[in-house]
This record gives structure tokens, sequence and C-alpha cells, in this order.
């Protein structure tokens, strides 16, 4: 009896423990703690991350020279294609070019220029759970990296950093569900909200019933909201639901970016979310009290 | 058993579950190899021991989460306490008793974690998360369990004289 009594005394004590943590966690009074532990492991997760992948590099190549065959045929016919679109390709950025230079758009449009400073950040670890989906990469303050910058591939929108340490950073990937990101089509310019489904996967949501999308249709980021900036790659619509007693539309989107794959990453450092808190709450940041009073 | 051995123990498998576990994907899910070691622990050595490595191992786990504090070692604190309750009655029976354990144990931390996220975070899709997810985890840590309870029984063999001090 007295056993199960100090086990239960046990177990109220420590959840206490545990709640008062997740107190101090929303106050951010955890954060000095998580980064200095993170600090501490950063290279050893680094060390593992590297061995991991020599010997799952090892393993694999054995079994690859089997599909490499298949794959390369697939492949050589695939860069017919695209040298053909290439080509084609090249005709309309020529004529792009030569009708901005006449319009004098970049000087007219500054914001369409996506200026981007990027550095490049290792994957060093993983979600401990399987309902989030986040990554921890090498980056961090010292390299400049800030709480809310988006983080991208070659391929497209990976996510945005969450949290910041001096050598590390916590990316919170598209695809968690506690994400979502302001979209368009890129054919039809329909808007909708991106968010993420877990098992690799995005849905988008309140698509207007006046708009067409049409599976294949490329999905970007529109720069509404102030968190991405736009025309960034998120991924492309496979599946359409309309209904007309709907008030809107739904589509399933591929994302561009195979995230079980990911090695490196790109944080774009030039970019400055908009802090929606402080634009609700009706504070003026020191730049804008600058500008409106100069 | 040193509180030490206990820490060294849970940190390495937080740390593999950060980095080596995540690439070892079967149904798109990841088996859970310190909710496995938790349990494992509860069943031979009882709730005392069991909920001292779930907080180690939740801390840890915390840690490199990206999910709010406390998450995870409240959540591994249930498992530990309940998992080990029968403990002198009937778990140490064979390998097919800390199995059984592990199936229910997945659904109520797996629940358990997706309720505290909506509740923190506002992230939806419970009808995704129990096909997706919580089900296909079930299966891989039930397999998963096999193996991870023949490792902490070693262990277990190893210290079953030493009690827990500090």
């Amino acid at each position: 009896m007295q056993n199960t009594r100090s086990r239960s005394l046990l177990l109220g004590v420590l959840a206490l423990l545990i709640v008062l943590g997740l107190i101090l966690d929303e106050l951010g009074a955890i954060d000095p703690l998580e980064g200095l532990f993170l600090q501490i492991t950063t290279p050893l997760q680094r060390w593992i991350d590297g061995l991991t992948d020599r010997v799952i590099g090892a393993s694999s190549s054995w079994s690859d020279l089997r599909t490499l065959r298949a794959r390369n045929q697939q492949l050589e016919t695939l860069i017919d294609q695209l040298q053909i679109e290439n080509v084609r390709l090249k005709e309309a950025e020529a004529q792009n070019e030569d009708l901005r230079r006449k319009l004098n758009f970049a000087e007219t449009y500054p914001q369409y220029v996506l200026k981007a400073a990027e550095v490049r950040g290792q994957v060093i670890g993983s979600e401990p759970n399987n309902f989030m989906a986040a990554l921890i990469i090498d980056l961090g303050k010292r390299d400049g990296i800030q709480k809310g910058m988006p983080v991208v591939t070659e391929r497209g929108l990976v996510g945005h950093i969450q949290k910041v340490g001096a050598n590390w950073s916590k990316v919170l990937l598209v695809i968690d569900p506690s994400s979502s990101v302001a979209a368009l089509s890129q054919s039809s310019r329909a808007p909708g909200l991106v968010s993420g489904q877990l098992a690799q996967d995005l849905s988008m949501t309140y698509i207007p019933q006046s708009e067409t999308i049409s599976v294949g249709d490329v999905v970007l980021t529109s720069g509404m909201g102030g968190n991405y900036p736009k025309g960034l790659v998120i991924g492309q619509i496979t599946e359409v639901e309309q209904r007309d007693i709907d008030t809107y539309q739904n589509a399933s989107v591929r994302p561009s970016v195979n995230f079980s794959r990911l090695e490196t990453v790109l944080v774009i450092t030039t970019f400055e979310p908009l802090d929606m808190e402080q634009l609700l709450s009706g504070e003026e940041s020191p730049e804008q009290t600058d500008e409106s009073n100069p | 058993m040193s509180p030490y051995l206990s820490f060294g123990i849970m940190f390495s498998l937080a740390l593999l579950q950060t980095t080596v576990i995540p690439r070892i994907t079967v149904f798109g899910v990841y088996p859970d190899l310190v909710l496995m070691a938790v349990v494992s622990w509860s069943v031979l050595r009882g709730s005392k021991e069991g909920m001292v490595w779930a907080v180690i191992g939740g801390v840890v786990m915390d840690l490199f989460s990206a999910a709010p504090f406390g998450i995870s070692t409240l959540t591994l604190l249930i498992i530990g306490f309940t998992s080990g309750l029968g403990q002198a009655s009937f778990f140490r029976i064979d390998l097919l008793v800390p199995i059984m354990v592990i199936v229910p144990a997945t659904l109520v931390y797996q629940l358990c974690i997706a309720g505290l996220l909506s509740l923190l975070t506002g992230a939806a899709g419970w009808g995704t998360r129990l096909g997706q997810v919580i089900l296909p985890t079930m299966l891989v840590n039930s397999v998963g369990m096999t193996f991870v309870y023949v490792l902490v029984r070693l262990v277990h063999q190893r210290t079953h004289r030493e009690e827990m001090a500090w």
C-alpha cells in the first residue's frame, strides 16, 4: 500500500514539474537550457548523421545497381524531352527579357525581383515524434539566421525557421500539420491556403469556386500574409475536389521537395517576415517610425 | 542501477531517435525507440524506475523536438507509470507480454502527443493522424519491441540486484 502511495506521489510531483516546464517554455525560460543542450549535442548529431549516411550509402549501392539500368533509360528519354523544352524556354526568356527592358518593368515594380542571400545548412537531426515535421540544421545566430526566415532547396519551399540557437536552428517544414502558406496556382492565379498533411503531403484549401484549377498546375507562394516571399515553388496539384454545395474548392498538392531525402537546405536571409503579433497589436517598428517621422 | 547509466542509455537512445531512426520509415512512420525502452524497463523493473527512464528520455526528446517543451516527458511519464503497475504479478513471464503492452502503450502515447499538440499548436487532422500515423506506428512498434526488449532485458539482468540510488 505504502509502495503504491509513494509511486503515485512520485508521479504527481513529476507531472507537476513537467506542467511547470510547459509554462516556462511558453514564457521562453527554457530557451537558454535548450540552446546549451543543442550547442553541445550538435557536433555529436552531425557525426552520427554522417556515419548513417555512409552506412546507408554503402548498403544501398548494391541494390541500386539493379535499378540503375532501367532508370538510366528513363533519364535519357527525359533529357531528350527537357532539351526540347529548354530551347523553347530560352526563347521565351529572351523575349521576356526584351519586353522587361522595354517596359522598364524592374524599375517600376522592384518587388517582383526576388533578392536572396543564401546560406547552406546541413540537416543534422529530425523530429523525434511522428506527429511533427521538423529538422535541425547546423546554422544559427552566428550565421545570421533569424526566426521566421524561409528555408528552401533548389526544388522549392521547405519551411521556415522556428527556433534559433548559436550554431543550430529548428526548421518547421511545410508538411507539418500546424504549418500554412498563402499560395496561388501559377497558371490560373487562383489563390488558396496550403497546409501540411503529414505523410509528405499537402492540401490546398479556400480556393474560390469561381477559379479554375486543374491537375498538374504548379502551386507557388503568393506572398500574402508576409511570412514567405512571393513566387517560391511549393508543389503540383494532383487532385481537385470541387463540389457545388461547398463555398470553396480543395486540392491535393504533391510537394516539389522530397522531405525524406533532405541533406542540405538554403536559408533566405534577406527576407524579413512580417510580425503579425506586432502588427495586430498596432505597434510600429523602429524603422517604420523613422520613415514616418523624417 | 546507477542513474548516470540510465541517463547515458536514454540520452543515446534519444540521440538515435533524432538521427538514425527517422531514416528507417516503414508504412510512412518510424519506430518510437525511447517509448519502447521505457515500456520494457517499466515491465522489468516497475513504475518507479520506469518513470525515471521516462523523465530522462522525455526531457532529452523535448530538447531535440520542435514541439512545446514537456509534451514527450509528460506522455512518457504516464506510460512509464502505467506499464509498470503489474510488474510484480505477471509481466516477467515471457517476450509476448511486453509486445502486448506496447500496442496499447503506443496508442495512449500517440493520442496524448496528438492531443497536446492540437491543444498547444492548433494542429488539426485527427482522422489523418489515426490512419496515417497511429495505426502504422502500433504495428511498427510491436515488431521493434522484440529487439528493444531483448536488449533492455540484458541490461536488467546485468544490473538486477542493484536498486536505483543517487
